[in-house]
């Protein structure tokens, strides 16, 4: 029986990182900022859940991984509140445009 | 000869890594989220290759049904009636990808470099597989235990922080609209 080599699991969390990293770093829109942020999360459980392999008594990196994705729920749902205000209050969600403290 | 795990494996791993491409180079933010919806599924099928049922199903219905679905409902309510869903033009075009491709390329190399000094004493096939290997398995069991003694703590915690997150959204998205 072949396992899947856990260096493959960890590159492949590690592009996906690099993406999302990308993702919020060049983009303008505040959603879509938050898209990258939950592609971060995702290749960190990526990884978490991976090693839980190695850890079948106690499966530590899937709990962390669900409290993850918890967290990532209330973030979503707490930001995108703050996102609808921000875009009711400067009719823009271009997080660029938002520049009032910027003296 | 790879093994049928290992093939579909590679087979999610491209759709996780396709739908994370497509994700940055859209403008469309429609578009983009479905991206992320390709992402995240490949990576529910990923869970359920690693032997994390629950994980994978949790994703599912978290990621998928819960946040993917409140983004989509973001972008209906924060787009006006000139189409700003398409006017995305990325900025920090150069900085942020060269940072990205910096980080990565350091990560792969450190990785690959100290691969075998870090996890090299692990077992090829890991512990869960030899489990799984023997008879039906699910994480369920281990999880449920986990999640009412050890965690127990933590676990009532993200309860509340549940309650918190939800009535402070609904606060936040009610304030204004009141004047």
């Amino acid at each position: 029986m072949m396992a899947i080599p856990l260096l493959h699991l960890l590159v492949l969390g590690a592009i996906l990182f690099c993406l999302g990293l990308a993702i919020v770093l060049t983009k303008r829109h505040a959603i879509a900022i938050l898209m990258g942020i939950e592609l971060l999360f995702n290749a960190a459980n990526l990884n978490l859940v991976a090693f839980a392999q190695y850890d079948p008594d106690r499966l530590q990196g899937q709990v962390y991984s669900l409290f993850v994705m918890l967290i990532a729920a209330c973030e979503t749902a707490v930001a995108l509140a703050i996102v609808l205000q921000v875009f009711k209050y400067f009719k823009t969600a271009h997080l660029q445009d938002i520049d009032q403290l910027n003296g | 000869m790879p093994s049928l795990p290992q093939v579909l494996f590679y087979v999610f791993a491209g759709l996780a890594v396709g739908g994370g491409v497509w994700l940055l180079l859209s403008k469309n933010l429609l578009h983009m989220a479905f991206a992320l919806l390709l992402t995240l599924l490949g990576l529910a099928a990923i869970y359920v290759l690693l032997y994390a049922d629950f994980v994978a199903v949790a994703q599912i219905m978290v990621y998928v049904g819960g946040v993917l679905v409140l983004i989509l409902f973001g972008l209906l309510l924060s787009s006006n009636a000139t189409g700003s869903f398409v006017a995305q033009e990325p900025v920090n075009r150069s900085i942020g990808l060269l940072l990205a491709v910096v980080l990565l390329g350091g990560g792969i190399w450190a990785l690959v470099q100290s691969f075998d000094a870090a996890f090299g004493h692990y077992p090829a096939v890991p512990a869960l597989a030899q489990q799984a290997a023997l008879g039906h398995y699910t994480s369920l069991h281990g999880l449920g235990k986990q999640l009412i003694s050890t965690y127990v703590l933590p676990f009532e915690i993200a309860s509340v922080l549940l309650l918190v997150a939800l009535v402070g959204a609904a606060a936040i998205t009610k304030q204004t609209s009141r004047k």
